[in-house]
């Protein structure tokens, strides 16, 4: 045995038997469970095969919310980043702000969703709500809603107070990806006389597209897994408009007790994560400079 | 693609005029856009201030006049009572002892374990690495709910529902991925030359590691403490699913959620534990701010 085989068991024997026990076990357990009728409840379990896939597939109420987490992270890839990215370069022209802000700007992504989710819930609210209010100041009381409760907004609603506050993530990840690009590189773009919108499209957004990953691969990894702000605000309702995945596995799990269908649906996920994650990799290793 | 494209001018630079008329262009034009950023900035200001405003004021309100008022009135007495009261009379201190007693342990185990899986990767390179970073790594990708369904069972037999052993356990484990993955590619940035200097000295390979390159990791561990206990104290799903049973086994944020459920109108109240509930993260953010840009970055940039 070389000697370093055996620093690297004794290094990294203990945190991989715990990694193997607590994930890489009950993966493989979720996978078996998946193609049982396995209850909560229940002490004997069946294997019916593909039944639970075809099940998820078919049942409506799966469909939907595989609908509403497509959407909701297509449009997290969208809005979030590209509001982020607006401000950082704002910031960065401005830079008399920028320390100040930053700073005040942790405050959004350091407080816990069930915090967001409270405040959003009292900016939603009917009433004295402070949209409602400000509708009523503005003398567009006709337009005002139960924002949460009315099934035609509740989901954009519980979406924006999440893109509130992945917007600030994905700021500060452009604001450090900004200042490492050399100020050089914009200068002479314009002296060869590249304008401002070429600058943008030419030399910025390459030189962003590491950044641009890793902006993308969290938020979208933040909008699969979407549970604790949906919890928050709406636990799924009205009527299931805001049912996202983690939380229906969650009801299937704890309110219907069925383990086999809960297993199916979050492997679903795990896939629908992985084929995500292996597009944004993709894309980001082939525009890249580096290497 | 090419780095920069060159687009030769052939701008009309003849009379000194015109070029003083371009100059004076470009420098309003410089400052519009300048404006145009502060106005952006102002609003952006404006959407994160406000909320936050919302709930620290409203904690500062006695409930009687927000039922009266309204949350986002602008007027009222300001009191600590809300505060005097949750610390008081709610499990508040708890919940809070409870929150420490998991994330301080998972947050250690976490780092510790992912710093010496990912030395051991880059440094000492064994046979079928490739595969157990990948595994581990692949951790990210794994929804909690996946793990949930097997796990509370495996709990439920092993007698540890309703204690704060699996959110320790979970947290510990879930974290190896991302703290493998950066100090992997922090120390892969060290040379390997530090190490067989040190081993040409006589050091062992576990003095090489403890004396020379955990200092030197100092920077990659403050950010991944930043990022590890945000994570873990914010977390309700765990503690949500794991001890809903007993209150005197949950979390801050489980214990925001139950005062949520049980005084719907006591919005003072919700708002003073919220405040509470929040002050750990955010003065470790204050604190470590820098590290934790550079903690995100180091892990999915440099591989």
């Amino acid at each position: 045995m070389r000697p370093t085989t055996r620093w690297s068991l004794l290094f990294m024997g203990p945190p991989i038997a715990l990694f193997a026990a607590i994930v890489v076990l009950p993966t493989a357990m979720a996978l078996r469970l998946s193609f049982t009728d396995a209850s909560l409840l229940g002490q004997t379990s069946e294997w019916i095969g593909f039944d639970n896939f075809v099940e998820a597939f078919t049942n409506e109420h799966v469909r939907k919310s595989i609908r509403i987490t497509l959407v909701w992270t297509l449009f997290g890839a969208l809005i979030p980043p590209a509001l982020g990215l607006a401000v950082a370069m704002a910031l960065q022209a401005n830079t008399r702000f920028a320390a100040v802000m930053k700073s005040a700007l942790f405050v959004p992504i350091s407080i816990s969703l069930v915090v967001v989710g409270q405040v959003w819930i009292w900016i939603y609210q009917p009433g004295d709500g402070l949209i409602n209010q400000l509708l009523g100041m503005a003398g567009l009381d006709s337009l005002e809603e139960a924002w949460l409760a009315n099934r035609s907004t509740a989901l954009y609603a519980v979406f924006a107070a999440w893109a509130w506050q992945q917007t600030v993530l994905a700021m500060i990840l452009y604001l450090a990806g900004l200042t490492s690009i050399p100020g050089e590189l914009v200068e002479a773009a314009r002296v060869d006389g590249a304008g401002h919108f070429q600058v943008f499209r030419r030399v910025m957004v390459p030189l962003l597209r590491p950044i641009t990953t890793v902006v993308l691969s969290l938020i979208a990894i933040n909008s699969l897994r979407n549970f604790d702000l949906v919890f928050a605000m709406t636990q799924g309702g009205p009527v299931r408009e805001t049912e996202t995945m983690p939380m229906l596995v969650w009801r299937i799990l704890f309110r219907q007790h069925e383990q086999g269908l809960a297993s199916a649906v979050s492997l679903i996920l795990f896939a629908m994560t992985l084929v995500v994650i292996g597009g944004l990799t993709w894309w980001g290793r082939r525009g890249s400079y580096v290497d | 693609m090419s780095t920069s494209t060159a687009h030769p001018v052939a701008r009309g630079q003849g009379a000194a005029e015109g070029a003083a008329e371009a100059h004076e262009a470009a420098r309003r034009g410089r400052a519009l856009r300048r404006r145009a950023g502060m106005a952006l900035i102002v609003v952006f200001v404006a959407l994160y201030l406000v909320p936050v405003a919302g709930v620290v004021s409203t904690s500062l309100k006695t409930n009687a006049e927000i039922a009266e008022r309204g949350i986002w009135a602008l007027t009222g007495k300001l009191t600590l009572a809300n505060y005097i009261d949750v610390w008081s009379t709610a499990n508040t201190v708890r919940y809070l002892i409870n929150s420490f007693q998991v994330a301080i342990p998972a947050v250690a185990v976490s780092i510790a374990g992912g710093t010496l899986i990912g030395y051991a990767l880059s440094k000492f390179r064994p046979r079928g690495g490739t595969l157990i970073q990948l595994v581990i790594v692949s951790g990210l990708f794994v929804p909690p709910q996946v793990l949930l369904v097997p796990l509370f069972t495996m709990f439920r037999t092993l007698d540890l529902l309703n204690t704060l052993w699996p959110m320790i356990l979970i947290h510990s484990a879930v974290g190896f991925s991302i703290c493998t993955l950066v100090m992997r590619n922090f120390f892969d940035q060290i040379p390997d030359s530090l190490r067989y200097a040190a081993l040409i000295d006589g050091a062992s390979e576990g003095d090489v590691f403890w004396r020379v390159m955990l200092p030197l990791a100092r920077p990659a561990l403050a950010a991944l403490a930043t990022l590890q206990f945000t994570f873990i104290w914010n977390d309700f799903l765990y503690p949500l699913v794991f001890t809903s049973a007993r209150d005197d086994v949950a979390t801050i944020m489980l214990g925001l959620l139950n005062v949520k459920g049980q005084f719907t109108v006591a919005y003072g109240t919700q708002a003073s534990l919220a405040v509470i509930a929040s002050i750990p993260t955010v003065v470790v953010f204050f604190v470590f701010q820098k590290h934790f840009v550079r903690g995100l970055l180091s892990g999915a940039l440099k591989e």
